[in-house]
């Protein structure tokens, strides 16, 4: 008998086990299965539909940031000090009189 | 009267998942004993090569490969199968290494021939694992060197040496007289 004979006669008499391959039917078996029922679920539930409360979440969001911006800035505006009264705050307008001591007597010119 | 009857969708997937089922089934049948002497051959470990059949061929159900025909079917099992296996046999952890149940691996009956195939798988399972590798595909699947340079990744001339050497090796160890 020459080597390939041997070896193949060798070979031949080796099996995948059967328990294995029982094994494997059935783990092949319950993945067919939990797929269908993924499909199953997915057919009953129909394609997700976007959310749209997820946009509402997102606009309300955005409305109470601006909100809040808003405030502050009233608050800051608000809350300021003047350190020195009387420099005149550039874009208004002051009149002469504004600045004039008021007289409480009238003085007689003619005497 | 013409009646068409069609199924309903949930009918036509029922049927599709029994006919994958069974195709499942099919090629389990038809391969296992490929895939399982091929990962004996690369890890010399029967509890291996029965680990590595499992994972190969839930890796065949879950890419769902596509073949040209039957040949490059088994070719893919066998590169997988081989790739598994140096794959386990290259982590850290591979020492520990039970012995090979003979009484499990090789039919029952005890006739002077199962003794005999006994010595001879033996004596290719003790061999370096570039060297049983390409002795059982070269003797057994009947490759070619170029296949099996294909199917290792390895080159021809590499393949031609370790069958060379193999061949040495294996009548040293059963006895050069009759093979």
């Amino acid at each position: 008998m020459n080597l390939k004979q041997s070896i193949q006669n060798a070979y031949d008499h080796v099996h995948a086990p059967a328990d294995v391959t029982e094994r494997l039917k059935q783990e092949l078996y319950q993945k067919d299965l939990e797929e269908e029922r993924d499909e199953v679920t997915y057919q009953a539930a129909g394609p997700q539909k976007p959310a749209i409360g997820r946009y509402f979440v997102y606009i309300a969001a955005s409305l109470l940031l601006c909100a809040g911006g808003v405030l502050a800035a009233w608050s800051m505006q608000s809350q300021r000090v003047d350190l020195n009264p009387g420099r005149p705050i550039p874009g208004t307008v002051t009149t002469v009189t504004d600045s004039m001591p008021e007289t409480t007597e009238p003085t007689d010119v003619q005497n | 009267m013409l009646s068409i009857q069609s199924d309903s969708p949930g009918d036509a997937a029922k049927k599709q998942a029994v006919r994958v089922k069974e195709d499942s089934f099919a090629v389990v049948d038809k391969y296992q004993d490929l895939v399982y002497r091929t990962a004996l051959t690369v890890t010399g470990s029967q509890w291996d090569a029965e680990d590595i059949m499992q994972e190969v061929f839930l890796k065949y159900f879950q890419s769902h490969p596509v073949f040209q025909n039957e040949a490059h079917e088994k070719s893919w099992l066998m590169k997988v199968t081989v790739n598994a296996g140096k794959n386990l046999m290259r982590t850290g952890w591979y020492k520990k290494r039970a012995e090979i149940d003979w009484d499990r691996l090789i039919a029952k009956e005890e006739t002077a021939e199962t003794d005999r195939s006994a010595d001879v798988l033996r004596a290719v399972l003790s061999l370096p694992e570039r060297y049983r590798i390409a002795v059982y595909l070269y003797y057994y699947e009947e490759l070619s060197i170029r296949e099996i340079a294909d199917v290792t990744g390895s080159t021809e001339a590499a393949v031609s040496q370790q069958l060379s050497r193999a061949r040495n090796k294996l009548r040293k160890k059963l006895g050069g007289a009759d093979i």
